[in-house]
């Protein structure tokens, strides 16, 4: 699989989205990704791209566009 | 059945305002006997348990609106847990006890919308000021009394609070809690619970009591999520006479 496609099935399955909302998906913007839902989307983008995120990173993950960005410090390219 | 003359609510609504709260012993023919009380008084909020269908029917056709169930969570501190993630957040985030300053600060949040899931902003006939002052209100009160309350920091910013009160022997009530409107997307949530819990450890205790309102189901989430255990549950009613 694609590093695209593992990042996309990481939010579609954690947060139980269809792919066409991913582009606008936002922080809250659905109820699975609440403060809870954030963690866990974190923890299994660290298990997919084998990474450990900085603190401030976890926190600016604000939305799946940003994340894109912010994966790409640690190599992952989307 | 208790009846509870809630002379704070004069002063935070504006309006005299009795609180019933039903036990679960009490029979349907006790609640009627107080239905004066219940069509005249301005503001009446009844705290019914659960399984009282009887009661439930009986206040709707009074004319009662259902706004909130009232979780009484609990948690023994022992059983407290957090995902590996959130425990290394944790430790970059810190509290600290509260000085006069920082109470400006968490009162002109409060008033800048940092509830907004109670009965008091979602009825009506109450204004969003009216509810955020009565939250100002029941800190400094608590604070009067001895209660405490605490900032939350991540590195420079002050990014949430918690209230700290013991109510037994060991046991700590956080009755307010919350992440600041400019933090409220940083995943931060979470610490506004575990904080507590860190506080309820320092000082030796064995339990934390809290409540947490059905309209606010990230909260009841995050409860769930960091070991929390639904204790009691109540159905809110209210009627405006």
């Amino acid at each position: 699989m694609d590093t695209i496609q593992k990042y996309k099935e990481v939010f579609i399955n954690h947060l139980q989205v269809t792919e066409d909302q991913l582009s606008t998906l936002t922080y809250q913007s659905v109820s699975t990704w609440d403060s809870v839902g954030h963690m866990g989307l974190m923890a299994n983008l660290e298990d997919a791209f084998d990474i450990m995120l900085d603190t401030d990173d976890i926190i600016d993950f604000s939305s799946y566009v940003k994340g894109k960005e912010i994966l790409a410090k640690y190599d992952v390219k989307l | 059945m208790r009846v509870v003359d809630a002379i704070w609510e004069k002063r935070n609504l504006g309006v005299d305002c009795k609180e019933i709260v039903i036990e679960d012993s009490d029979f349907i023919t006790v609640v009627k006997k107080k239905e004066l009380l219940l069509l005249n008084t301005p503001y009446v909020v009844v705290k019914v348990p659960v399984n009282r269908f009887d009661i439930n029917t009986y206040l709707s056709n009074l004319g009662f609106t259902y706004i909130e169930g009232s979780i009484n969570f609990q948690l023994r501190l022992f059983e407290a847990k957090l995902l590996p993630l959130q425990e290394r957040l944790n430790k970059v985030v810190e509290y600290r006890e509260m000085e006069s300053k920082d109470l400006t600060g968490l009162y002109t949040e409060i008033h800048n919308g940092l509830f907004g899931t109670d009965r008091i902003i979602l009825d009506p006939y109450f204004t969003k000021e009216q509810a955020a002052q009565r939250y100002c209100n029941w800190i400094a009160d608590e604070l009067e009394r001895g209660s405490q309350a605490y900032k939350i920091t991540y590195k420079t910013d002050t990014i949430g609070f918690f209230t700290f009160k013991q109510i037994d022997e060991g046991v700590f009530y956080p009755f307010l809690a919350g992440l600041y409107k400019k933090f409220e997307s940083l995943g931060m949530g979470f610490t506004t619970l575990r904080k507590p819990i860190d506080e309820s450890i320092a000082r030796g205790g064995k339990m934390i009591s809290t409540y947490a309102s059905t309209n606010n189901l990230p909260v009841v989430r995050s409860h769930t999520q960091q070991g929390f255990l639904l204790n009691n549950l109540q159905y809110v009613f209210v009627k405006h006479n």
